[in-house]
């Protein structure tokens, strides 16, 4: 269950096992913390002071995914480099952790734009992930393997005989239905102690939130690290067309994402703009967080979420056949799903080894509808076409923006949100579409004002009276 | 009082207060350093359109607490007069309601909104009436199917639909402009009239033929009568989002109208204000009274900074702001004690979104009108 990197990472292993699988997520794929990322793959060299394990971890996993996942990643490289308060001491100390576990580092001059007192660079091997289409790729790749992958469907509880977990019940807008299993793996990211409290055995998970912000352009080439101990807003990397910097780690409560705190935000562009000191002028799109789950090994007191491990663990719970994985990072999905199916493999007597190292990913669909018929372009600045946008028919707006990326450019769904909303009610009838175009511009709207400043907030002021004076939407 | 004054902005505020000055035969030099918003609205002028309830307001007189706050309410009727006949001079005819209430327009996405002073191109009713709409394929903001449910969920009436294939020359780079362009040549014309008669078999006659605001740029009008004419019924354009041909007219004319008039238009960005006049970026300097018409934070007469500083980009003064996003198209510029007026969104106090922005841009200049006036009769 989780159909976030852990959990379609884990099916999909399961499914090369031969294994029989079914995927479920109350939201659609990447609901969770695996679509509020900051993107990168690492190269494990930001962990090498903290954390040799999670650093060598992803190291290997980096070369890996590089193998088996190549379209979805972006080799971009990476940069360190030193702020002048940082003692050569560390740097060197830092070169001798990424030695230990195998990262290349080579020397390197610095970049334009950033401060020109950081002079002392570094590259290493960073690189990019490109988490939706990879995520997709997993689901794809279940289903043709037989597999199921039930997205807007939530797990509610889970039924046992002689101490054996017989069936897990699942809620729809369908309806209540329940399932048969003979295992159970919760890789539910931060709601895994919530899941795995449904079979009376609640886990001790730290939630932690990084805060990130988004950035119109692509103003580096690679991924710019701060070289220093792990701390705040020390990340930079490019994606496609934009850029996204962050991330903060402050103890939250609940697992769905809350809305950034305008002050860790500004905490956030302070350090950026040590780092690069025209970041204030920068063309800002909006900011967003994701939720860490952590897992507080027991013993552990009351160290703070930044020194808690970003190793992983596997739990076998007292129900038989219920699992959790928990922990570990988007580079290390691979390594993760490969160490819960192997104790789930084990417990169901599969004896089939593990196949994930070395089988590549299906391949990426390209975007439907490209060339052939003259189609108007609903999103201009993601460039979807109605054609794309019909071929998801049924969804949601929200599933639509992430499957199409409609939305999510520079204009944030400004032209684009009431165009894709009439396609939609064709199927949905008018109110329910609107209600579908106000949880759409909530949503957009909530990531915009997190950032509200520059032509950001020009936007959105120019969002507003194009809803309200232009097309008379309701504004509630 | 100097003879000399510069506008700085260009939107309708910008556009409204150079023609008051002008009339009054002032020397006006208008410069901006953008648009303003005209194209990315249709021109229809909004005066109180919903009330705080967000419902619909039919006679704006009814909420003359609110109103008489910016101006009596015959200054308001009067002002919405001279609005109407300035744009008249500028050779963009209007419709209101002979009673004062607000008239009632389709928005491109079917929504029954009210609507104050509306160009003659636009289609606008006193009471909803049955409809025939057509378009063409290409034109992404009006789609047919949802627009005519939810008109006829707004009006209980009937809207007949016609989508029609776009002429081989459409591409999916067309933008309304290239629409307009396209209507405004006698190929284009001619390509027109015959799809329309095509569409129009088996619909209605008595209803009105609603088409999107992409007919002609320079020609709308000629072109809305000969259709009209020939296809024997009323012809009209529902607006649709940006580039928006209605305001791009408007702008159009009114700038060449003030420009043969003897108006200086200029491109500049504004970074000072001295008794010497206006500095810009360039160096220019230009000597006169200032009127500021630059539109808030959406005309970018204020920048927000990273920091949620705000400052006046004609002057470099910071302003205070909450924080609140929602006091952000309410901040003002306006000061006592400074060497230049405001008007229009710059001006503040007034939300657009929910009480009409051409109501703020009228009561706005009108009020710094009347005390120009003033001062220059004291002076007498
Ligand atoms: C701010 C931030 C930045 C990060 N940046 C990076 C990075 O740059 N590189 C990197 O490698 N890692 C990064 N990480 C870590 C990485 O994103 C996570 O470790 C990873 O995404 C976790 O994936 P997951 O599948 O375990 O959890 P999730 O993606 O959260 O998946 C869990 C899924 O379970 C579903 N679910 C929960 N409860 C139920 C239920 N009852 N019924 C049905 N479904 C349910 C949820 O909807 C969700 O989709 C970052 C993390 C954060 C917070
Ligand atoms: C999408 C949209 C839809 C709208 N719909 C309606 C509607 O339906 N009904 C209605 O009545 N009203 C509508 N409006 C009008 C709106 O609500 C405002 O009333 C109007 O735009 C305000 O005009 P303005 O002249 O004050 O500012 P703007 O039109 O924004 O003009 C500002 C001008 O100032 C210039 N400027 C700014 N700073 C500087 C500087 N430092 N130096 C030089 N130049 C500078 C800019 O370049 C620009 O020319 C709409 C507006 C928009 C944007």
């Amino acid at each position: 269950m989780g159909a976030g990197a852990t959990g379609l990472g884990a099916a999909w292993d399961l499914m090369l096992r031969g294994v029989p699988v079914t995927v479920v997520d109350q939201g659609d794929l990447a609901h969770g913390t695996s679509g509020r990322f900051h993107g990168l793959l690492h190269s494990g060299a930001r962990y090498v002071l903290t954390d040799t394990v999670a650093a060598g971890q992803c190291q290997t996993e980096n070369l890996c995914l590089r193998r088996i996942a190549a379209s979805y990643i972006e080799d971009t490289g990476g940069l360190f480099a030193a702020p002048p308060e940082v003692p050569d001491r560390l740097i060197d100390k830092w070169k001798q952790g990424c030695q230990a576990v195998h990262i290349p580092v080579a020397a390197s001059v610095a970049v334009e734009g950033l401060n020109s007192r950081w002079s002392r660079a570094f590259s290493v091997n960073d690189g990019v992930i490109n988490g939706y289409p990879l995520l997709q790729a997993l689901a794809r790749g279940v289903e043709s393997g037989g597999g199921r992958v039930l997205t807007h469907t939530r797990l509610v509880g889970a039924a046992q005989v002689n101490g054996k977990i017989r069936k897990v019940i699942l809620e729809s807008a369908q309806g209540t239905q329940e399932l048969a299993v003979d295992a159970v793996v919760n890789a539910a990211g931060p709601w895994a102690g919530e899941v795995a409290a449904l079979w009376g055995d609640p886990l001790p998970l730290t939630l932690s939130r990084g805060v990130m912000v988004l950035f119109s352009h692509r103003h580096q080439p690679q991924v710019i690290n701060r070289l220093d101990m792990p701390g705040d807003g020390d990340i930079l990397v490019p994606h496609d067309h934009i850029s996204i910097w962050g991330t903060t780690d402050r103890e939250t409560d609940l697992p769905a994402a809350p809305s950034p705190d305008i002050q860790e935000v500004f905490e956030l562009m302070e350090r950026g703009q040590e780092m690069f000191p025209d970041m204030g002028q920068w063309r800002v799109l909006r900011a967003f967080t994701g939720v860490r789950p952590l897992y507080r090994a027991p013993g552990s007191g009351s160290t703070p979420t930044r020194d808690i491990s970003r190793d992983f663990v596997v739990v076998e719970h007292p129900l038989s056949g219920a699992f959790s994985v928990i922990g570990g990072k988007w580079t290390t999905f691979r390594l993760m799903a490969q160490q819960v199916a192997d104790r789930v493999a084990g417990y169901l007597h599969y004896s089939t080894a593990c196949q994930t190292q070395d089988h590549p990913l299906p391949p990426r669909v390209e975007g439907v509808g490209a060339g052939g018929h003259a189609e108007p372009l609903l999103c201009e600045c993601e460039r979807v076409s109605s054609r794309q946008i019909q071929h998801y028919s049924g969804c949601s707006l929200t599933d639509l923006r992430t499957r199409t990326w409609f939305g999510m450019g520079p204009c944030q769904g400004t032209f684009c949100g009431h165009r894709v909303a009439a396609w939609q009610s064709h199927q949905l009838g008018i109110d329910q579409s609107d209600q579908e175009l106000l949880k759409f511009r909530k949503e957009r709207e909530r990531g915009m004002l997190s950032a509200l400043w520059g032509d950001n907030a020009v936007e959105w002021l120019l969002q507003r009276n194009i809803r309200f004076q232009g097309l008379g939407e309701p504004p509630k | 009082m100097s003879r000399e004054w510069v506008v700085v902005g260009k939107g309708p505020s910008g556009l409204l207060s150079a023609s008051l000055l002008l009339d009054a035969g002032y020397n006006v030099t208008v410069v901006s350093h953008g648009q303003g918003s005209f194209p990315l609205w249709s021109g229809t002028l909004d005066f109180y359109s919903v009330d705080h309830k967000l419902r619909p307001v039919t006679h704006p007189e009814d909420h003359r607490d609110v109103l008489s706050r910016y101006l009596s309410y015959d200054q308001w009727l009067s002002g919405w007069d001279t609005w109407r006949q300035i744009l008249a001079g500028i050779g963009v005819e209007t419709q209101v309601d002979v009673m004062a209430a607000n008239l009632l327009s389709p928005t491109a996405t079917g929504v029954l909104y009210p609507r104050y002073v509306v160009p003659n191109w636009q289609y606008a009713c006193r009471i909803p009436e049955p409809v025939t709409v057509v378009s063409w394929h290409g034109i992404a903001d009006l789609d047919l199917e949802s627009w005519t449910a939810r008109y006829q969920l707004s009006s209980g009436l009937e809207a007949q639909a016609r989508y029609r294939p776009a002429p081989g020359n459409w591409s999916p780079r067309w933008t309304a402009l290239h629409w307009a362009g396209f209507f405004d040549t006698e190929v284009g014309m001619d390509w027109l009239m015959h799809d329309l008669e095509q569409a129009l078999v088996g619909t209605d006659a008595q209803n009105p033929l609603l088409l999107p605001q992409v007919i002609g740029i320079r020609h709308t009008e000629q072109l809305l009568n000969r259709l009209s004419l020939a296809l024997g019924r009323k012809v009209k354009e529902i607006p649709l989002v940006a580039p928006a041909l209605g305001g791009i007219r408007i702008q159009e004319r009114w700038q060449k109208f003030l420009v043969r008039q003897g108006v200086r238009l200029l491109t500049g960005e504004a970074i000072r204000i001295s008794n010497d006049g206006v500095w810009l970026t360039d160096g220019r300097v230009l000597a006169g009274r200032t009127v500021l018409a630059t539109g808030g934070v959406l005309g970018g007469g204020l920048r927000v900074n990273w920091d949620h500083t705000v400052t006046n980009t004609a002057t470099g003064e910071t302003i205070l702001w909450s924080g609140d996003p929602e006091d952000l198209p309410l901040l003002s510029i306006a000061r006592d004690s400074s060497n230049y007026d405001v008007v229009g969104r710059s001006s503040g106090r007034w939300n657009g979104d929910l009480h009409g922005g051409a109501g703020q841009v009228l009561g706005s200049v009108l009020k710094w009108w009347h005390s120009v006036q003033q001062e220059v009769s004291l002076a007498k």
